[in-house]
């Protein structure tokens, strides 16, 4: 019941960087619910075993180190801005955000692979005048495997398109008006999450037997 | 100095498209009572052919048996999504939020108003959704059929996931458009972004809280209010992602076939059931917490006694919110899951109850010795108790897999979740509307409109939702167009029960005629409200009435906690948070 003005901290992390880890917390969850649901696949079907073995494990590993050395950048881009060096910061998120494309370019690459085999993500979809198509006999259970493998991937690589707008757009703001400087560490934070989520489904999509 | 310096934004900017956490917030309340009515039209179309089957219903005609399918799955949809969330989250979460932490304005002010308009976008959908597809000439494109999504709200697969419009050729050309505009897609559409809007509400709402409560206000001095909007905040961010994701590949089962869900083409219907309720059961608590918060602390202010046990309700909704993410399966007793699983849900749902018990007593124990105030507030405070306790004890019964098993998707249920989730919409958002009221208008409302409304709801509310216990015990099973000699012999005799209920329900809406008409005299010719109608303690009640942009002249200091009423020694019965 005193009357003296309390001291309260308040937390010391800026707003920015709070919410963007609840994003990224929220978004741990979406793909949470979407590993979960493949796992949970691959566990009812015992014998789709070695179905993993159509896709090629060189590139999605190659894809994978691109992505942690473009996490490498980012984070390099995060440290330049924290330095004030915008030039630095630009260079190093033109590299990540390169790096980036060479990933989706790889993963456009190994889908077109795919879908010229008439492995899409359902059958009878781009696949004109038929109602089913004949499946290769590997994948046993009509479509799921391969509707699990392009609805994850592509559901990481619109985050992966979102995450290098993100930058690209912080990094020009930041250089034309010199302030701002935290966009750079929100976006780099954001990439990061994304390389992340790739880091988990790599050896779930592509390794598990 | 916290007024922000004048610049006249217009009326687009000051009204439309406006930043300000106040507007956002009249936003949601508007769009989400405007929705209310949408919703009660649906339960009146339906009940009426439940009591007069094949009758010509005033204001809709003869209602078919897939139209019937529709009402029931929008009537759902509507109320929980398009009404209790955006009247008891985000509504009052705008309000309250910024004004109980003595701050102008929310931590991302654009993000605010980008989220209702995403939210408007959905309703949008929503509406759209009641003229999708229903059938259409595989060969010609032609649209044979017009009609919302009948597949229920929960939109279970298989039925749901049919791609049974892809037809012959699949994507030809002319044929895409027709498909792709089903009921079922403009639904799904419609709560994706749903989701999306709330997400974007939910960071906000917990940054403003984190980083920008007035000086000196510690966690604990929040209102009970603050604490539970944010809980229920919590609880939606954390439980939707599972649903987008799966709502995602309900939509590729439904537009590229994909077989997610169906058992033809390997997938797993009760998969979806579980991203399904996973956020199904926390959105429970998303409606439930902001009305707890609501009640708690119009019961401490009208009983002029400091809440029993703040820390006590505070810690009971931390674990119920931790205890709502492993609940979920106890609405799928009866879809094949393992029963060792439906032991472990029926006892943690059984556990969810004794926060929510502990909560309730604290209430009554606040209410203990006081010398209670029947404002209308008050009343809609106390009504909310006594109604959701109802439809909490109701909860046990159904949370044990063994009465569940017999009681699954009866009429018990229906009797169950609406009393629950009415009266912390109805009960606890009128109860909310009434108290904050006079803050946000700067009028007062009308007091004897008021309580006769409120009593005739109450009357109203009970003799509709009541005997449906009766009918649902003795077996009913719900979404039924017509009980009829073959389809349903038992349940025939309880024709003049749902008659009656459809009578009250009629008188229910009725009622809230009453509630609009004092809404639309108070804003226009009602009484001028002081700065502090109730003389109550927190912050809202500092600034203006109403508080204009920027809501306080200057940031105020906190001193106390937020329920420090009847302070002896002290002359007022009350002392405001930043008195000192």
């Amino acid at each position: 019941m005193s009357s003296e003005a309390r001291v309260v901290r308040l937390s010391n992390v800026p707003k920015g960087r709070m919410a963007m880890w609840l994003l990224i917390c929220g978004e741990i969850v979406i793909f949470s619910g979407g590993l979960a649901s493949y796992l949970i696949y691959r566990v009812r079907f015992p014998e789709l075993g070695n179905v993993t073995d159509i896709l090629n494990i060189w590139l999605g590993g190659i894809n994978s180190i691109i992505l942690l050395v473009s996490s490498f950048t980012a984070v390099s881009a995060h440290a330049a801005a924290n330095r004030k060096d915008a030039g630095k910061m630009a260079m190093y998120t033109w590299l990540t955000v390169l790096l980036g494309l060479v990933f989706v370019g790889i993963k456009a690459f190994e889908w077109s692979g795919k879908l010229g085999h008439g492995l899409t993500i359902s059958p009878g979809i781009f696949t004109q005048g038929a109602e089913t198509v004949d499946w290769p006999d590997i994948l046993g259970h009509g479509v799921s495997y391969f509707s699990y493998y392009f609805f994850l991937t592509g559901l990481h690589l619109l985050h992966v398109v979102v995450g290098a707008i993100a930058l690209t757009i912080s990094m020009l703001r930041v250089k034309s008006s010199g302030k701002n400087w935290q966009w750079v560490e929100m976006s780099a934070l954001y990439w990061c999450f994304v390389d992340i989520v790739w880091i988990f489904l790599f050896p779930l999509l592509y390794i598990v037997r | 100095m916290a007024d922000h310096g004048h610049h006249d934004p217009g009326f687009l900017g000051k009204y439309v498209f406006s930043n300000d956490h106040k507007v956002v917030g009249m936003q949601y309340l508007v769009t989400g009572l405007l929705m209310a009515i949408v919703g009660g039209y649906f339960a009146y179309v339906f009940r009426m052919q439940l009591a007069w089957p094949g009758m010509n219903i005033p204001l809709y005609g003869q209602l078919d048996q897939s139209a019937y399918n529709g009402f029931i799955t929008m009537h759902g949809l509507t109320m929980i999504f398009w009404v209790a969330m955006p009247v008891l989250l985000a509504a009052f979460g705008n309000f309250l939020i910024p004004m109980m932490i003595g701050t102008d304005d929310m931590a991302f002010p654009t993000l605010n108003m980008l989220s209702y308009w995403v939210f408007f976008l959905s309703t949008v959908f929503l509406i759209a959704s009641l003229f999708g597809v229903n059938e259409f000439d595989r060969k010609t494109g032609e649209i044979l059929s017009r009609g919302p999504y009948g597949g229920g709200w929960t939109m279970y697969p298989p039925l749901s996931a049919q791609a049974d419009m892809l037809g012959v050729g699949g994507y030809g050309a002319g044929k895409l458009i027709p498909h792709l505009l089903s009921g079922g897609n403009l639904l799904i559409t419609a709560v994706a972004l749903e989701f999306i809007s709330f997400s974007m509400g939910g960071i906000n709402f917990l940054v403003t809280t984190i980083n920008m409560r007035a000086d000196g206000m510690g966690i604990m001095d929040l209102p009970i209010c603050i604490w539970m909007l944010d809980l229920a905040c919590v609880d939606f961010m954390f439980s939707v992602g599972p649903l987008i994701a799966g709502a995602v590949m309900l939509l590729f089962d439904r537009t590229l076939g994909t077989g997610f869900y169906d058992p033809n083409r390997g997938g797993d219907p009760v998969l979806f059931q579980h991203l399904f309720w996973f956020f199904g059961h926390p959105e429970v608590y998303v409606i439930l917490l902001p009305a707890i918060g609501f009640v708690s602390d119009i019961t401490a202010t009208f009983a002029r006694k400091p809440v029993f046990g703040y820390k006590l309700i505070v810690y009971s909704g931390i674990i119920a919110s931790g205890l709502s993410f492993v609940v979920w399966a106890h609405h799928q007793f009866i879809a094949g899951i393992d029963p060792r699983m439906a032991s472990f849900f029926s006892l943690t749902t059984i556990a969810i109850s004794i926060p929510f018990a502990v909560i309730v007593f604290a209430m009554i124990a606040t209410l203990y010795k006081s010398s209670i105030e029947f404002t209308v507030p008050m009343l809609w405070a106390l009504g909310w108790m006594c109604t959701f306790l109802v439809g909490g004890v109701t909860g046990i019964y159904l949370g044990s897999a063994g009465f569940d098993i017999y009681g699954h998707d009866s009429y018990f249920v229906i009797a169950h979740f609406h009393y629950t989730l009415v009266p912390s919409t109805l009960f606890a958002g009128m109860a909310a509307i009434h108290y904050w009221f006079p803050k946000f208008i700067g009028k007062m409302f009308n007091d004897t409109i008021g309580k006769l409304h409120f009593w005739l709801t109450l009357v109203f509310f009970n003799l509709t939702f009541f005997p449906i216990f009766f009918y649902g015990m003795a077996g009913q099973h719900r979404r039924i167009y017509q009980y009829t000699i073959d389809n349903h012999p038992s349940m025939v005799q309880y024709q003049p029960i749902r008659q009656f209920v459809t009578y009250m329900l009629i008188g229910l809406i009725a009622t809230q005629a009453l509630f609009f008409l004092n809404m639309i005299m108070s804003v226009f010719g009602g009484e001028k409200a002081s700065k502090n109608p109730w003389k109550a303690n927190t912050l809202e009640w500092v600034a203006d009435s109403p508080p204009g942009h920027g809501n306080f002249h200057t940031y105020p200091k906190v001193y106390r906690g937020p329920y420090e009423f009847s302070v002896p020694g002290r002359d007022s019965d009350y002392w405001p948070q930043n008195e000192q």
